[in-house]
């Protein structure tokens, strides 16, 4: 089989790049999982290693899918950036859902001697997308630590958890988030 | 979770990964004819500080933010 190909073509990514992904995003999940733990006690929580591997796996084919048609300029093209490793990681995380409570009880006397009213789980992975999201802008806008006001942050669970958000409405909010993170202004007056 | 046992930790999810056998999509010579890559310029330390080191006050908002959600609705 010949292997020339066109100058600017783009390989996928390899196995060994989207093992590196689910790797790093098991290490978060496993650290924010014993955080909440140990705010919440009584919450069990887990994840699902097959469904963050198939996470990692569809965020990166979408990348790179992103890269090869979107872009036009050869140098650019051949690398994501923060704001689209947000915008991928965030569609699978909310569309395959990895973290789940561990045994909820289905009888009802059990399900009401330990259900905590200040109970947060339903959001629990669009959270872990947000944060996850926002620790790849803070990077890339060289700042420490990028924290939404708590209007936004419930803005935007809100509409990953019910409303049908597309990869490019989410782009453009990541983009403007970025933009905000480095100063920069986003209206005028 | 302490650095160490973290990084145990992803040892063993990345040998649950090996046991998947996830495929290679990018096949080895089509990598070396491309003469590049298709890494990204990804620093993966420096987002997992940040990850770790934000999360408490991180989580505060999603507190908050989820407070605002369930809120009634303020009487006129």
């Amino acid at each position: 089989m010949s292997t020339t190909l066109p100058s600017d073509y783009i390989p996928r990514f390899t196995r060994d790049e989207i093992r590196k992904r689910f790797g790093y995003f098991s290490e978060c999940c496993q650290e924010y999982l014993e955080f909440f733990k140990s705010r919440h006690p009584t919450w069990e929580l887990q994840f699902d290693p097959l469904v963050l591997m198939n996470v990692s796996i569809s965020a990166m084919d979408d990348i790179w899918r992103w890269k090869v048609y979107h872009l036009r300029e050869p140098q650019e093209r051949r690398f994501s950036d923060a704001i689209k490793r947000a915008t991928y990681f965030t569609k699978w995380l909310v569309k395959l859902r990895p973290i789940h409570f561990v045994n909820r009880p289905v009888v009802s006397a059990e399900f009401l001697s330990r259900f905590d009213k200040e109970e947060t789980t339903l959001l629990i992975n669009e959270y872990f997308a947000i944060h996850s999201s926002l620790s790849f802008l803070a990077t890339d806008a060289k700042r420490d630590k990028i924290i939404l006001a708590p209007k936004t942050m419930g803005r935007l669970l809100y509409h990953l958890h019910y409303r049908d958000i597309t990869s490019d409405s989410l782009m453009i909010w990541y983009q403007l988030v970025a933009t905000a993170a480095k100063n920069e202004l986003i209206i005028m007056r | 979770m302490e650095p160490r046992k973290l990084s145990e930790f992803r040892r063993e999810m990345e040998k649950i990964f090996d046991a998947v056998d996830v495929p290679d999509s990018c096949p080895r010579r089509i990598m070396e004819a491309s003469q590049g890559n298709s890494s990204d310029p990804w620093n993966e330390d420096e987002d997992h500080r940040r990850f770790s080191e934000s999360l408490p006050e991180s989580f505060e908002s999603f507190e908050r933010g989820v407070e605002f959600l369930t809120a009634p609705p303020k009487s006129k």
